[in-house]
């Protein structure tokens, strides 16, 4: 099948002149091939659309209602509303003034977006608005609107957390990651999605969850406490494997544990937990495994006994750590 | 007067204002094209509204060498595409295909064409109306696409009370139907 004939079926199909026949011969090639070959074919579909003048205004203004709802920064919203509400403001700012100065009551929530930062070295735990505990781990970023739990409740993440969700009747509890979304009702689980790292996890720890990937090839999937899923990146391959919750969240109770992870990782993570660069001169050995784990808080410890496996030496100039492989 | 590349660059930069625009500006085009492509406005407006939610999410990965029509569809072509696939494999998709091309749509119709959606729910409503026997015969053979001869097998009757219930089935459905354009829909070949 050409480029030039899928092109001209497509077109066809836009333009509703496609036959019985064509839709046939459209319908096999499009089950038989995978996304990649498909979206550059589409692609030159998308070039080439006719733009006409489409009345879908009412549409498009709804569906911005329901975007800025989940990304409306403050200061503008603020603004927005303050536009709107300024033709009520003085006699609601008088009442208002009365009963809040009556009875020190709350003021209506908005959409802004509340946002936890941690840096490397750094980690933070927070109470969402409907009870949900969170806990951040180094180098991660967590947000969800003001008025989380009136409707739904969402967050966005990137990095790592651990969950522990509330139970609310029909209300599902959504984290939004870049890769993929998991979407729980009532649980307790462990996230981890860096954006430096080449793979997403979950881990379960109770209740149930179901995943989305965000990303081609879409899958969803459902998982049970003590699995763990694992999305890859680059291939977008998915795995689900039973694993033991304890290790997995071992950042918690401030260890690290280590289960044949290259010395890359390793680095990573400890700049990461200590919030320190790592450099390394002349070191080849980044993809060698690594086992083990350390309960200690201090650095240099860590780093003395992983020289001894390695042979490297380092060198401590304030934050910045220096490897140098040893001959 | 700003160009383009200044709104990408200030969505970039994380300004609300600039992604307004972009938003103004791009999602009539997008909406259109996926309503035209998945045949359904309630995922269409989802699709539009996932890839706008991405970009701004997303907006300091935004790609400044595209132009942001192309940008805009390489964030929403697999969301696109997956639509897609599911539903040119709907049953009676087939017959919906041939709904929207029939001579008597033209550019001055006041009646918009119906969506899928809206498609299958006529269908559904007007199904109700059919005997048990017609219903079955009729989804088998417009739903799971057995032919006469296949339901024939299945049912244990013989294939022309196969085709006779067929017929009956289309003219009853023909009679309920509000629709009167669905009723070149339904008119078909056995």
């Amino acid at each position: 099948m050409t480029n030039t004939r899928i092109y001209h079926l497509f077109m066809h199909y836009f333009s509703d002149t496609l036959t019985r026949e064509e839709f046939e011969e459209l319908k096999i090639y499009i089950n038989g091939t995978d996304n990649d070959r498909l979206l550059s074919e589409l692609t030159a579909v998308w070039e080439d659309y006719p733009a006409k003048e489409i009345a879908c205004d009412a549409v498009t203004n709804n569906a911005f209602k329901i975007i800025e709802n989940h990304t409306c920064p403050a200061r503008i919203h603020f603004i927005r509303w303050l536009r709107v509400a300024a033709v009520f403001l003085l006699p609601v700012l008088c009442t208002l003034v009365t009963y809040v100065y009556m009875n020190e009551k709350v003021l209506p929530y908005t959409d802004r977006q509340v946002v936890v930062q941690t840096e490397n070295g750094h980690r933070a735990a927070l109470i969402l608005p409907d009870g949900s505990g969170v806990r951040l781990n180094s180098g991660s970023y967590l947000s969800y609107p003001q008025n989380f739990g009136k409707e739904e409740r969402q967050v966005n993440l990137s990095g790592e957390a651990f969950f522990e969700v509330a139970k609310k009747q029909g209300k599902k509890f959504i984290v939004r990651t870049e890769y993929m979304n998991i979407e729980v009702l009532g649980t307790t689980f462990n996230v981890y999605a860096y954006e430096k790292e080449n793979t997403v996890e979950m881990v379960l720890l109770a209740g149930k969850v179901k995943i989305n990937t965000n990303k081609a090839p879409y899958r969803y999937v459902y998982v049970n406490p003590n699995e763990k899923i694992s999305l890859d990146k680059h291939s977008g391959a998915l795995h689900v494997r039973k694993t033991d919750a304890r290790f997995e969240t071992a950042w918690l109770r401030n260890e690290l544990v280590f289960r044949s992870e290259k010395l890359k990782n390793v680095f990573n993570k400890l700049e990461r937990k200590y919030g320190v660069t790592i450099e390394k001169e002349n070191f080849g050995q980044d993809n060698d495994l690594f086992t083990g784990s350390f309960d200690n808080d201090d650095l240099t410890e860590i780093l003395d006994i992983l020289k001894m496996h390695y042979h490297f030496e380092y060198k401590v100039t304030g934050n910045k750590i220096t490897l140098y492989e040893k001959k | 007067m700003k160009s383009e590349k200044d709104y990408i660059n200030g969505l970039i930069a994380g300004s609300y204002q600039d992604f307004t625009c972009l938003y103004r500006q791009y999602a009539p085009y997008l909406y259109a094209f996926a309503l035209k492509l998945c045949r359904s406005e309630i995922q269409a407006k989802e699709v539009l509204q996932e890839t706008f939610i991405r970009i701004w999410v997303y907006r300091t990965r935004t790609d400044p060498g595209l132009s942001f029509k192309s940008y805009l569809f390489a964030i929403a072509k697999n969301l696109l595409l997956n639509e897609f696939r599911r539903k040119i494999n709907s049953p009676v998709f087939t017959d919906y295909i041939d709904y929207c091309n029939r001579e008597e749509w033209s550019e001055n119709r006041v009646e918009q064409k119906i969506d899928f959606d809206e498609f299958n729910r006529c269908l559904q409503e007007a199904k109700i109306k059919l005997t048990p026997r017609q219903r079955e015969i009729f989804e088998l053979n417009k739903e799971y696409g057995l032919s006469v001869r296949e339901i024939a097998q299945r049912t244990a009757m013989t294939e022309q009370s196969v085709r006779n219930q067929l017929s009956a089935a289309l003219r009853e459905l023909r009679g309920n139907i509000k629709d009167y354009s669905l009723l070149f829909a339904l008119f078909f070949l056995l």
